[in-house]
């Protein structure tokens, strides 16, 4: 069994957020308004993170694509009444619509703050929602959405390789920011195996998890940058 | 008792009936509401109720003009994801955020749905749907009129710099008609650059850079990180300068009057004074001199005015001691001395001195240049390089007008000077960087007929009195010839990825019907013009299909030791591999073809005869304390139509900007201001003033206010309607040489606005 | 006293039964009953494999409900008598389309993919939609009720999986 997992080189992003509109893209995540995003209700799987540090002229500034963690220990299945959300046996976090009661316990749960709640009916203009993705289900008032690592692509790709009758080979899942990343700084893959790129990277000496101290096991690395 | 029910438990008639009424309602009633609340909730098949075919089809990115290859993901014939061509030597399977945002170009919901002609007076914004046929006639009969009276010239098109098919069948008809009057903009590019290439060497191109093979970049305001060059190519190199090689990870120094995002990512940022690089990349050469760590052999060889007591050399050490510099540039001596060294020791390495949108001046671009030449690095792995030509077979024999640098204030005389009778515009990215924009909207007024071919009603489209909307790139035939990026000639081409979905038409076609009154216009329709000029890249004999990086290193192997193996037998095998792969690239460059890349008089590169220093600010220092530093983002810069929610969401992470226009103030010079982050301010310069957000952003240079430009338009469709208007025109149009307006020229003042951001 | 008692009764009556109903409205009786634009007859189409028609069952997510080009493959004249239904197909030729409704629905958050079932495990059609097969005219309503715990019964029965992301997108 597969654990699927990400890292991500910082030395190699250039906060450039192709990985953020390809995964609004991919995943039929609906834009905000203006007012909606002043209220802080603009929904994001995927964003970029932003820490600034220090005054002029010595200031930090670091970028951080920020998204579900797919931790190994999940602070937010824990907490869901109604097990929308729970991790499933390849690790991945999932959360189940029709389930959702919009309680938003998993979304405070979050230390990593990626749950995103709908406040409001989601708006796809007529035209637009010709782009929306048949695979991805659009959302509706009062649920929460968060990254599923594309999930649908697995399950795709899963009945691709049973219908050629073979093993799922591992590039062939890859989640739409992995694919989208200009700079090659995102790779995804199955973490027990010591081959795949993303073990490789998750072993590197830059490696970082993101609030490990919380016992949360996030099966998505960072790979520091600037050094 | 009462008289419907009795002791005895017998039911009335009447009671039965009311029961069986309220039975059959509730039923009824709630077999509704379980159909309406499924067809409402779970059955609602936003996406279609098609049968789910997905297929896969080649397209070209139109978001900027850099022209990457795309590969569309369809569903039942709608486009559902873009992603990279894998074999585009540009993307490489990836894209810009623009790239992946492009659906929302195509599906926006404010695109025209055919040509409409204006009904009220200019700018009421009352339209009336027109048919093809009568829009053309008009056209025709306009033109026509024009011509018999003898002045063709009175015809103006501003257009993108494109020298693809579609650029040059505008370059062609526009002569074929016999007018000069063709403007052609590019506002991801430096035409300073252009300039100080055409000093140097006699290259009339911009630039190109060598960034696979660069240990070290030295970037003086390059927004190398943002809309540049080709920012999918731009990325991957970063990845690459960084970690892409085992054993060495390249180095990347910004030097910018704000903490840009580029410069967030940058291994050093070195904060400058705005307007003063062009002191700062001299006083680097004069450290290479004194310290002569500058490459003797190719200063010797392949310069000149060098040496002499008005030499390079001789001004250099004269006026540009880093001492004297640093109190100008507000970097440190030591830091000067510091970057100096790391240039000249980290071969090899780059200094890159292009600034978009507003220029840096041509100044800064031939200082920039003369230090790469003092480093060694001009046409040499890793530096500055010469475009190579790429061999299209060209459609007119004259290149005149096209290709010419454009200003936009060349325009704006023009225009006000009232002899233009007729204004094409098919790109409105001049309207939206241009600075004094007013004057040129002033001067487009007094044109009697103006036609634009915008898809939606967009800056250009809005005071236009006839729009002929375009095809969406996706839907049309199209190819893309980018602007010098790694010096290797690249060719986009691709046939539509889906039908048409409204009632537009290709500008191309436009141009052809418009065109065969003139005589000079043979095609069929536009894809044969696409196969008459691809002949030329069948004949030229070298490069091949896109193909895999593999393949593409070997056919560079091949063609290095002099060999070239045709894909190909005839010419229609070609096109169709081509077109199946998605484009045309050679990938070889031969470093150091001297007689080929120095094309000046003297055959030498030419260090001498440094242009004039741009003028000193507008506005006074006590009235106007701060100095306006201008930048677009990665999501608005080279964008035709900013219009899509998605970009308009992810415009700036630094300060968690969306929706709307900003300026970043240093903490210091807010809390004196009076101003907290995300008040509402009013930004005020000589020309005028303007509302907008501000951000206290630590990463600020105090009493600089930096602001976002080329993404506030006058006029725009539903997501833009928060952008603050008319930004650019608060900037001043200084130029030099060039007419490209300069970056570093306007003092401003903030005052907090009352009542709400 | 009594008029006035007896309409309260009545109405709390009168609520209680409609509220009932409405219950069971929502939750015994399936969707509105769908009207197929010819009465098709499976029975005469009898000793054709469904995949014939059904193409894409075997190869896509959705079966696919073929169109007037797959059945004008046999049939030359219209396949039917009465006037109206001979106005319906000759129009149908002409357009080159016949909407034919679907009965069988899958709810938006659902992702069921036919090759998965019936080319990969090879489950009988039967399984989930009944005996089509024996229908002289399109039914009304699924012949069998489409539902999560039919999924999972049969589900658990074949030991696969039941992990929710597999099938809720």
């Amino acid at each position: 069994m597969p654990r699927w997992g990400m890292a991500i080189d910082l030395d190699r992003c250039t906060g450039c957020q192709a990985c953020v509109v390809a995964c609004k893209q991919e995943n039929n995540v609906p834009f905000s308004t203006p007012a909606q995003a002043d209220q802080g209700r603009q929904i994001s799987w995927l964003y970029l993170q932003t820490e600034i540090e220090g005054a002029y002229p010595h200031v930090q500034v670091r970028f951080r694509p920020m998204l579900c963690q797919h931790c190994d220990r999940p602070p937010c299945t824990f907490v869901c009444p109604t097990s929308a959300t729970y991790k499933n046996e390849e690790g991945l976090v999932a959360q189940i619509y029709p389930r959702c009661i919009g309680c938003r316990y998993c979304a405070n749960a979050c230390p990593y703050s990626v749950k995103s709640f709908n406040y409001d009916e989601p708006v796809w203009p007529k035209q637009l929602a010709a782009s929306l993705n048949k695979d991805v289900s659009v959302r509706y008032k009062g649920v929460i959405e968060k990254c599923t690592f594309c999930s649908h692509r697995l399950t795709r790709a899963r009945e691709q390789a049973a219908a050629e009758g073979r093993a799922l080979r591992e590039e062939e899942y890859q989640p739409a920011c992995v694919q989208a990343c200009p700079a090659n700084a995102m790779v995804f893959g199955d973490l027990d195996n010591p081959h795949s790129r993303v073990a490789q990277w998750s072993a590197s000496p830059r490696a970082e998890r993101l609030l490990e101290d919380l016992g949360t096991k996030p099966k998505v690395t960072y790979l520091k940058g600037g050094v | 008792m009462n008289a419907t029910t009795n002791t005895s438990g017998r039911v009335s008639r009447r009671a039965f009936l009311k029961f069986a009424a309220f039975t059959g309602a509730g039923i009824t009633l709630g077999r509704c509401l379980r159909d309406y609340a499924l067809q409402h909730e779970v059955f609602r098949q936003r996406w279609g109720e098609g049968p789910g075919l997905e297929t896969f089809t080649l397209s070209i990115c139109r978001q900027c003009p850099a022209g990457c290859g795309l590969r569309v993901r369809l569903v039942d014939g709608d486009a559902k994801k873009l992603d990279g061509n894998p074999l585009c030597p540009l993307a490489r399977g990836t894209t810009c955020p623009k790239g992946q945002a492009g659906l929302q170009a195509l599906y926006n919901p404010d695109r025209l749905l055919g040509p409409v002609k204006r009904v009220g007076p200019r700018g009421s914004g009352r339209w009336q749907r027109i048919r093809w046929n009568d829009a053309l006639a008009e056209v025709q009969s306009k033109l026509s009129a024009l011509r018999t009276a003898g002045h063709p010239q009175a015809l103006a098109w501003i257009a993108e710099r494109d020298d693809a098919t579609q650029g040059q069948l505008i370059r062609r008809w526009m002569h074929a008609y016999g007018s000069p009057h063709l403007f052609e903009f590019v506002d991801t590019r430096d035409a300073a650059a252009r300039a100080a290439m055409k000093l140097c060497q006699g290259v009339d191109e911009f630039p190109a850079y060598d960034l696979e093979h660069a240990h070290y970049i030295l970037s003086f305001g390059t927004p190398v990180l943002e809309a540049w060059l080709s920012p999918t190519w731009l990325a991957r190199q970063y990845g690459r300068l960084h970690r892409g090689r085992a054993d060495y990870r390249g180095r990347f120094v910004q030097i910018e009057a704000r903490l840009s995002p580029t410069a967030v990512k940058a291994d050093e940022w070195i904060p400058v004074n705005p307007g003063t690089e062009t002191a700062l990349a001299l006083a680097l050469a004069h450290v290479l001199i004194r310290e002569d760590l500058y490459d003797r052999a190719l200063v010797a060889d392949h310069t000149t005015g060098f040496d002499g007591d008005d030499g390079f050399r001789a001004l250099v050490l004269r006026d540009y001691a880093p001492d004297d510099v640093a109190q100008r540039t507000g970097v440190p001596a030591t830091t000067i001395l510091r970057l100096a060294r790391e240039l000249a020791t980290n071969k090899p390495a780059v200094a890159l001195g292009e600034q978009v949108p507003l220029s840096g001046g041509v100044v800064l671009a031939w200082a920039v240049h003369a230090l790469n030449a003092l480093n060694g690095m001009v046409d040499r792995a890793g530096g500055v390089l010469t475009q190579r030509a790429l061999p299209l077979k060209p459609l007119a024999e004259t290149t005149l007008p096209g290709g010419a640098p454009a200003a936009p204030a060349a325009l704006t005389e023009l225009l006000a000077g009232g002899t233009v009778e007729a204004l094409f515009v098919s790109s409105s990215r001049c309207c939206a960087v241009a600075p004094e924009g007013g004057k040129l909207f002033a001067a487009a007024e007094k044109v009697p007929f103006i036609v634009s071919f915008s898809s939606a009603l967009d800056d250009s489209a809005a005071f236009a009195d006839l729009i002929l909307p375009d095809h969406a790139p996706l839907e049309k035939w199209q190819d893309a010839a980018p602007l010098p990026v790694h010096g290797r000639p690249v060719w986009a081409v691709s046939a539509p990825a889906l039908e048409p979905l409204l009632d537009t038409r290709h500008i191309g076609e436009v141009v052809l019907e418009l065109g065969r009154s003139l005589g000079a216009f043979p095609w069929k329709d536009f894809p044969a013009v696409l196969r008459f000029v691809a002949a030329g890249l069948f004949e030229a004999r070298r490069g091949g299909p896109f193909s895999t990086s593999y393949e593409t290193a070997w056919t560079n192997q091949l063609e290095t030791g002099g060999w070239w193996i045709p894909s190909a037998k005839t010419f229609d095998e070609f096109w169709e591999q081509v077109l199946k792969a998605g484009g045309w690239f050679d990938p070889i460059y031969t470093y150091e073809q001297w007689p080929r890349v120095l094309r000046t008089a003297s055959g030498k590169l030419e260090l001498g005869g440094p242009p004039k220093i741009q003028q000193p600010w507008i506005g006074d220092e006590r009235e106007f304390p701060l100095k306006l530093h201008v930048f677009t983002t990665l999501t608005t810069g080279g964008l035709n139509d900013p219009n899509q929610p998605f970009l308009q969401e992810t415009l700036g992470p630094h300060v968690h900007a969306r929706w709307e226009d900003w300026v970043e103030l240093n903490p210091q010079t807010a809390q004196r201001l009076g101003i907290a982050n995300g008040d509402g301010v009013w930004l005020e310069s000589p020309l005028g003033k303007a509302r907008l957000r501000a951000y206290v952003f630590a990463g600020a240079q105090p009493d600089v206010a930096s602001v976002l430009i080329g993404h506030a338009h006058r006029a725009g469709g539903a997501f833009v309607q928060r952008t603050a208007r008319g930004v650019a025109d608060l900037v001043a149009y200084r130029t030099d040489a060039t007419g490209a307006p300069l970056a570093a020229t306007t003092r401003v003042r903030i005052t907090k606005a009352t009542g709400g951001p | 006293m009594r008029p006035a008692a007896n309409f309260a009764l009545w109405t709390v009556w009168g609520l209680f039964v409609a509220v009932a109903t409405l219950a069971i409205g929502v939750i015994w009786f399936p969707q509105l009953p769908v009207r197929q634009p010819l009465a098709f007859n499976h029975v005469r189409h009898q000793p054709m494999a469904c995949v014939l028609c059904h193409r894409g069952v075997e190869t896509r997510a959705f079966a696919g409900i073929p169109d007037i080009a797959t059945c004008l493959n046999c049939h030359a004249t219209p396949p039917v008598k009465t006037p109206a239904e001979v106005a319906t197909w000759n129009t149908a030729v002409q357009a080159q389309h016949m909407t034919w409704h679907t009965a069988t629905r899958l709810p938006d958050h659902v992702y069921f993919s036919h090759r998965r079932h019936v080319e990969l495990v090879q489950l009988d059609c039967a399984a989930c939609h009944g005996n089509m097969a024996d229908r002289t005219t399109p039914p009304a309503q699924p012949l069998k009720p489409i539902s999560m715990n039919n999924c999972l019964d049969c589900h658990r029965q074949q030991s696969a999986s039941t992990d929710c992301a597999r099938c809720h997108k």
